[in-house]
């Protein structure tokens, strides 16, 4: 059906999935270093701030956001101009180029005036039945960027991290392919709506397909260049790798690709093997039919949880008091004065849900969000995972990771297709 | 035992009969060394898996500790916040020289020299001068330490007859923005005071 306000709404729909997908990048490299200084028993950031509010260190994001786009931006002069500025280009354009495909929620629609089915809102920016392996497609492009930014900046460091980094791009990417091809031979389908959807039907793929997953992280690990498979960029070695010589927003645009492609490959996982959007034991239908309770239970769980958090930020307020001798030391009970006023909110919102009849695109527009919400939880766990095997794994070496991709990834992948094909002929699924 | 011969190690770590004409180990006798042999095709190992897995049970076993502990002001983090929060300098710690002074306000220093000559480091700069009073004798009309040079050893503490000079400040965090601003004078020696924790022991 067509609509006049439907450009409108796919604008503001994709406007809001790329903003949320951007963001999750300074978000990342927070977790990064927050993790990372977990693990090794440091605070981490916690120094930028804005008045009393460092915000746990999230602010030192925003000032590296600052540097990156104000520093002096060299070019050297025996780089080949057109590659060298070509490079961060693609690489950033294709690692948010994949994000496209990829299914954030249900397909909503809100009913009208009895009317239903306007407007119907797609959870995705670009609905293809081949879905995956349009996916595939672009993201093996990658490897064009990175050749292109270490061939041009004609420096042997660069040259040798780009090689490595498509030596590994390309082995990593045959048993990538395959260890998807025996989930797809159980959804029968490379839509990934379809794929979505079948697992909210039957059940999510990790458990019918746990060796193809593993191999998948695996290889996820490998394509995006991190740790253990970071000999792109192995700093003890190459400096750092193809980017050696990029400095500033150029350099920048690198480290946006490297989270960017982490979070399509976390995205894409989630939606192959752990049910993308589907909220467990909650199909959509379900989901709008019961959307009010739920809310309601939420809003009223959060005013207890605002509760405990308020408590816990006092007790880390009485522990640090004195700690740092200024108007920091406050900020712990500022926060709980702010979290207790949102739980207060949160209560506030819980009576008026109850007192009044939610109108009709209040249903639709919650399990969209609750589905788009627990997407992104699931990314952002996945996203974990690869901050902390990071922080806990050494890097292979060159030789040690060729043998894993190619005599026991590989062979394990072709396995895992002969057993999924067994386990269909014979169970007659 | 003479050792007036070049000792066979090999022969020695494998117990050997006679070096050089001497038994150097019993007959029979075996060296406690304990062999160590890789077990580089162990499967549990050549998986990965279960390795990697336990690393990961490791560092998230921090990371849970550090998170409720930390947001709760107890974990395993042990930073100090530096600029804000500074580490407590254990007793007698040596830091920036001070001259100790009489009770109106002269330095004690007599000028005899005794410090400058300990000093191993030779960052004592001193310009003896005739002092009027004649209990005095003498005074130091320039006393110069080139901190950059010093080695913060105290032997110029120790080597001081009357107590001049002493190592109790507890500063010790010493910066400057040129080179000159470490060659401190007598004047600033004196202006140093004592950290009253620090000076609790000698230096």
């Amino acid at each position: 059906m067509q609509h006049w306000l439907d450009p409108a709404i796919i604008i503001a729909r994709n406007l809001l999935i790329i903003v949320v997908v951007l963001n999750i990048v300074p978000f990342l490299v927070w977790l990064e270093r927050k993790g990372s200084a977990f693990i090794q028993d440091r605070p981490g950031p916690e120094r930028a701030a804005v008045g009393p509010f460092r915000v746990l260190g999230l602010l030192h994001v925003l000032a590296d956001a600052i540097k990156m786009m104000t520093k002096e931006d060299i070019i050297p002069s025996t780089v080949n101009r057109f590659y060298y500025l070509a490079a961060p280009v693609i690489v950033v354009a294709i690692a948010f180029t994949t994000v496209a495909v990829i299914p954030f929620w249900d397909t909503i629609d809100f009913p009208r005036n009895g009317e239903p089915g306007w407007p119907v809102i797609g959870g995705q920016l670009l609905n293809l039945d081949v879905g995956i392996l349009w996916f595939f497609a672009i993201a093996s492009l990658t490897v064009y960027g990175i050749i292109f930014a270490g061939w041009s900046s004609n420096n042997k460091f660069s040259l040798l991290g780009a090689m490595r980094a498509s030596a590994a791009v390309l082995s990593y990417e045959i048993p990538l392919g395959l260890s998807v091809i025996g989930a797809l031979m159980i959804y029968s389908t490379v839509s990934l709506p379809e794929i979505v959807r079948w697992q909210g039907v039957h059940t999510w793929g990790i458990f019918l397909q746990p060796l193809g997953a593993l191999i998948f992280i695996v290889c996820a690990f490998a394509e995006t260049n991190r740790v253990p498979f970071d000999l792109a960029e192995s700093e003890s070695e190459l400096v750092a790798g193809y980017h050696t010589e990029y400095s500033a927003m150029k350099f920048g645009m690198f480290f946006l690709a490297e989270y960017g492609a982490m979070i399509v490959s976390s995205c894409l996982f989630v939606t192959l093997f752990l049910g993308g959007w589907q909220v467990p034991f909650l199909t959509t239908a379900e989901l709008i039919a019961i959307a009010k309770p739920l809310v309601v239970y939420s809003l009223g769980a959060a005013f207890f949880v605002s509760l405990i958090l308020a408590a816990l930020l006092m007790v880390n307020f009485t522990a640090n008091a004195g700690r740092w001798k200024d108007w920091r030391d406050l900020e712990p009970a500022i926060w709980a004065v702010v979290v207790i006023g949102g739980g207060i909110t949160a209560l506030a919102a819980m009576f008026f849900l109850l007192a009044i009849d939610p109108p009709n695109w209040f249903a639709p527009a919650f399990a969209g969000l609750a589905q788009f919400g627990m997407f992104l939880a699931k990314v952002l766990f996945l996203c974990w995972i690869f901050v902390w095997v990071r922080w806990t794994l050494p890097r292979f070496r060159y030789d040690q990771v060729m043998n894993l991709g190619w005599r026991s990834l590989l062979p394990l992948a072709l396995v895992n297709i002969l057993l999924t094909g067994l386990a269909i002929t014979v169970l007659n699924i | 035992m003479s050792h007036d011969k070049p000792i066979d190690i090999s022969r020695l770590a494998a117990g050997g009969p006679a070096v050089g004409g001497y038994h150097l180990r019993p007959e029979g006798f075996e060296p406690p060394v304990k062999v160590v042999t890789r077990d580089v095709n162990h499967l549990g190992e050549s998986v990965y898996l279960f390795e990697i897995a336990k690393g990961l049970g490791l560092t998230m076993g921090h990371v849970l500790k550090n998170l409720f502990g930390g947001l709760v002001g107890f974990g395993a983090i042990r930073t100090i916040g530096y600029p804000e929060q500074k580490r407590e300098i254990p007793e007698g710690w040596r830091g920036k020289h001070r001259l100790t002074t009489r009770e109106d306000g002269s330095s004690k220093c007599v000028a005899c020299m005794m410090c400058a000559t300990a000093c191993p480091a030779e960052c004592i700069h001193i310009i003896p001068a005739e002092s009027e009073n004649p209990d005095i004798e003498r005074y130091p009309d320039r006393f110069d330490i080139d901190l950059l040079e010093c080695v913060f050893c105290g032997m110029c503490v120790e080597a001081c007859p009357v107590d001049a000079i002493r190592m109790d400040s507890g500063v010790y965090s010493l910066t400057a923005f040129d080179r000159e601003s470490f060659l401190v004078t007598k004047e600033e020696l004196m202006q140093v005071k004592a950290d009253p924790f620090v000076a609790g022991k000698t230096y």
